[in-house]
């Protein structure tokens, strides 16, 4: 495969990655956060600034990184779980921003807004990505069909009665929201080691806005659904290049293109393309085991 | 003797300048069903959101199995076994029908977060636990046909009866029902009042308590019934009593011209 071909491979699983941090949290929890890239922002200028600055290898920063995103999402969320969710969302608009204020700020080693480009290349990295997806999403998977997961979508759905029925509300929050915060901080790691350069715009709000819109569309409560989005809009401008209409580049109407397709979706699929049903191979294995029956049938 | 599992002293709720509950006063024991009946307004919701502590109690004290719980929170007191169904089938539309009675035993799962997201042994061996105690309360109640089905597909009834199975599933220690007959139609009623007799014979410590508008539902199946009207106990009684008490009369049917 070509160099490009792989880079558009990475770029889908990064977009995989932190779209399922972000199912974790909006769609079993039902929290709504516009500042999941700040984790990405601080994982991956953590894991970098360090390795550089102390010498460090790239796999003991990255976990210092790792932890250093579920310390912060723990003492953010300490407050910021009381308040209603609106302005829960409304606190995590902010606290991006701030995130980003703040590389800006330490510019002296995070070269601010130019960008931090001093990070090291890792061989066959396409591999590592994928495992680490791979890894990610079996993890996020089972998280759904625990007893985690039920309690989620129970409080999701009715919070006083979830609390009736014994399950402590705010600190199940809180552990998804550091555990869906430090899935984003894996993908802002991944994100540095494909692209060699971060800077603070990357992780703006408007990535975290992207990240709910994939979520959106693929479906509110599909983990299938979310991740194949998340994988196909993510490299479709990549496809839309080559096209252009009256000279402009339909890559750059990508946030017109965005945009529409949410409303189109928001009005005639509200739950999103999959909604709630999640791709499985079950139905095939059952298709398979009736063909081998009847199979066995006949020859008798 | 049978001990006394839930009791309460005085407990009283104003919203605004309305008493919603004045002064309301009852004990339970071990193995009873006590009713509590009245006209709409007259505050018996409001008693079981006091005891499952939804709200705040204004004045008064309650206690369960002698401890005083009065200060407890709402989930501490839904874990202490005081369980619960709500008016209208607060049923978690997200969820099957038999994840929403697992769910009613989650919070006591044996297992981290981190077991559950690595598929580790302990998760296995608990889920395969709750799953059996889940499928046992919805055969006693004969729902599991129904296992497998979203709630909101199911006709009303079946939804009440989840519902029960529900708060059933944890082996609370009281038990409150707030209206479940409402909505049923005379052959669901029936069967209600098989699967409460079930209940009981095979909870026997269980303590229940219902709020009921259906005469023939409370008559049948109290050993005691408090009558309610604007917030103050107007009556109470075992049901032959408080069949023929001129009070409740009034309350129910208006006075006599």
């Amino acid at each position: 495969m070509s160099n490009y071909q792989l880079s558009l491979i990475m770029l889908a699983c990064i977009s995989v990655i932190s779209v399922s941090g972000v199912f974790a949290m909006t769609s079993l929890a039902g929290m709504f956060s516009l500042g999941q890239a700040a984790y990405m922002s601080i994982c991956a200028y953590l894991t970098f600034c360090l390795a550089k600055y102390l010498d460090l290898p790239v796999m003991l920063t990255a976990v210092v990184g790792l932890a250093a995103s579920g310390l912060v999402a723990l003492i953010i969320s300490l407050p910021a779980l009381k308040l209603r969710r609106d302005y829960f969302a409304l606190l995590s608009v902010g606290f991006g921003e701030m995130i980003s204020s703040i590389v800006i700020l330490l510019g002296k080693w995070t070269n601010a807004s130019i960008g931090f480009s001093r990070i090291p290349k890792v061989d066959n990295l396409v591999l590592v990505i994928l495992g680490i997806t791979a890894l990610v999403l079996f993890m996020v998977r089972n998280l759904k069909r625990s007893r985690f997961g039920r309690m989620c979508i129970a409080l999701k759905t009715d919070e006083i009665a979830a609390k009736s029925f014994g399950i402590d509300v705010y600190r199940l929050k809180i552990k998804i929201y550091v555990i869906a915060s430090m899935i984003a901080a894996v993908a802002g790691i991944c994100y540095g080691l494909r692209n060699r350069v971060i800077s603070p715009d990357a992780f703006d709000w408007s990535l975290s806005a992207e990240m709910q819109i994939l979520l959106f569309f693929g479906g509110t409560n599909s983990l299938t659904g979310s991740v194949i989005s998340a994988a196909a809009l993510k490299i479709l401008p990549e496809f839309l290049k080559g096209v252009s209409f009256f000279g402009v580049s339909l890559q750059d109407c990508k946030t017109i293109i965005y945009c529409a397709l949410i409303i189109v979706i928001i009005n005639f699929r509200t739950k999103g393309i999959m909604g709630e049903h999640e791709l499985s191979l079950a139905p095939l294995v059952k298709l398979a085991r009736k063909a081998g029956a009847r199979r066995a049938k006949e020859s008798k | 003797m049978s001990r006394c599992i839930l009791k309460t002293e005085g407990i009283r709720k104003n919203f605004g300048g309305v008493v919603a509950v004045k002064d309301f006063s009852f004990e339970i024991d071990e193995g009873q069903i006590i009713a509590i009946i009245g006209p709409n307004g007259a505050g018996k919701t409001t008693i079981f959101n006091l005891v499952s502590k939804i709200y705040e109690l204004d004045a008064g004290k309650i206690s369960l199995c002698g401890a005083d719980i009065t200060k407890k929170s709402q989930i501490e007191v839904a874990r202490m076994g005081i369980s619960r169904t709500f008016q209208n089938a607060r049923l978690f539309t997200g969820l099957s029908v038999l994840d929403n009675v697992r769910v009613a035993l989650d919070f006591a799962g044996k297992y981290s977060l981190i077991e559950a997201m690595l598929l580790l042994p302990r998760r296995w061996k608990t889920e395969r636990e709750t799953t059996r105690r889940a499928m046992d309360c919805l055969e006693l109640l004969n729902l599991d046909r129904y296992a497998g089905q979203r709630p909101a597909n199911l006709p009303y009834g079946i939804q009440r009866r989840v519902e029960i199975a529900r708060a059933l599933v944890s082996n609370p220690k009281v038990l409150m029902l707030d209206e479940p007959a409402a909505g049923l139609n005379p052959e669901e009623l029936f069967q209600l009042m098989d699967f409460l007799r079930e209940i009981r014979a095979k909870y026997p410590q269980l303590a229940m308590l219902i709020i009921e508008h259906r005469m023939d539902l409370v008559m049948s199946i109290s050993d005691y019934i408090y009558v309610q009207d604007f917030g103050e106990t107007i009556a109470q009684g075992v049901a032959c009593e408080i069949q023929n008490d001129p009070l409740v009369l009034k309350a129910y049917l208006g006075e006599e011209e």
